[in-house]
């Protein structure tokens, strides 16, 4: 297996072959090992984030196909299990060339087999196509928050927390939230020109459906809020530092304590990236730790 | 076609999409969890489309209900108020 390294570690190992015009990875990753978003993600319960597995894939297919690959567009992913720190992610994935890029579907599992993660996504090796020209709908002076209110909300850390600022919420509606892209972030320690990874820009996206739907249920106590599946995440553009990502997230639905949320993502005058539908899960805190002892049992085996 | 089997495409159509398959894979009574692999979320996923393109509140008591295509049928039925 080769040995491979990214400022923002996602894979330890990938190999790959080819066959019949398919492109087969295999990866895997030692989670924990090297990656600073832990800290975060969270303090004191370190678990690899579902956005962190669409990182993996980006990472594994670059590898194999020898050049940055970028995402454009996440048809579908599903997070069925967490994978705490200390476990080893391992992804099996099929490249297929579409017109342009590669069409791909990726499994991941942890070490005891359960599937943690399925991705179908599409990517190519544009690193800014450009976005469209819109102008992004003004928020409405209404209940703003600032970061002291998002610290006490959200549960997630430096570097990992990815929202800056609520520039305007309507409770169980609308939100209107910031994150400002810099070059101190752990993605950027090797100086990196690249646009910010599309994984972050998602989560950062997420954190604020987050806060929207937290907003109109009230703050987590020991819960925590889940990325469980993400539908028709479309990448026209990107930001770099100096560039501030304006998110807009509707609340679309609320069924059975799982939420469903659309969006866009805005940055110097564009759109840059939109999403059909986020779909979240409200668990007690203790769902996080037992998932961990059942993963830690599985290692032992 | 007949209203029930127009109906019964409609839901087809929402159903095969929330699984990620083409409708044509989706038969009346092919089991959502034993043939198609779906978990519980992809069952929240299909009660929260049928609510909002029926206008209907389907409680979440129908959950362990909605096992396959014609049960998914009869559940709407019910609380749409549809009559064959």
């Amino acid at each position: 297996m080769t040995t491979y390294a990214t400022t923002l570690r996602a894979i330890d190992r990938v190999d790959w072959s080819e066959r019949d015009g398919v492109t087969r990875i295999h990866a895997e990753l030692v989670v924990g090992d090297g990656s600073d978003h832990l800290r975060g993600h969270f303090p004191g319960r370190p678990v690899y984030p579902g956005v962190g597995v669409l990182e993996s894939v980006t990472q594994a297919l670059t590898a194999a196909r020898g050049r940055p690959m970028w995402l454009r567009d996440l048809r579908s992913a599903r997070f069925q299990a967490p994978v705490p720190g200390g476990d080893t992610l391992r992804l099996d994935i099929d490249a297929r060339p579409v017109s342009p890029g590669w069409q791909v579907a990726a499994r991941a599992t942890r070490a005891d087999g359960s599937l943690t993660a399925t991705i179908k996504a599409s990517f190519d090796d544009r690193a800014d196509p450009g976005g469209s020209s819109q102008v992004a709908p003004p928020p409405p002076p209404t209940g703003a928050a600032g970061f002291p209110e998002i610290l006490a909300v959200l549960p997630h850390r430096h570097p990992f927390l990815l929202v800056d600022r609520v520039r305007a919420v309507q409770a169980g509606r609308r939100i209107w939230a910031e994150k400002a892209v810099t070059a101190t972030e752990p993605c950027y320690r090797d100086a990196d020109a690249d646009p910010y990874p599309a994984p972050l820009m998602l989560e950062s996206l997420g954190q604020a459906a987050a806060l929207l739907w937290l907003a109109q249920n009230g703050p987590l106590g020991g819960d925590a809020v889940m990325l469980a599946a993400v539908r028709g995440y479309r990448v026209s553009g990107h930001a770099r530092p100096g560039d501030v990502l304006h998110h807009v997230v509707q609340l679309d639905q609320v069924k059975a304590g799982t939420a469903f949320a659309s969006g866009a993502t805005w940055s110097a005058g564009r759109c840059i990236a939109t999403v059909e539908t986020l779909i979240a899960v409200r668990r007690p805190g203790s769902v996080l730790h037992s998932a961990m002892e059942t993963s830690s049992r599985g290692e032992d085996r | 076609m007949t209203m029930p089997d127009q109906r019964m495409e409609e839901l087809r159509e929402i159903v095969a999409e929330v699984l990620e398959l083409e409708p044509g894979e989706v038969t009346d009574t092919g089991d959502f969890a034993d043939d198609y692999e779906a978990d519980s979320l992809r069952a929240i996923e299909i009660l929260a489309r049928l609510d909002k393109k029926y206008h209907v509140e389907i409680p979440q008591s129908e959950l362990p209900n909605l096992r396959n295509l014609k049960s998914v049928y009869d559940a709407v039925s019910r609380y749409a108020g549809w009559r064959d």
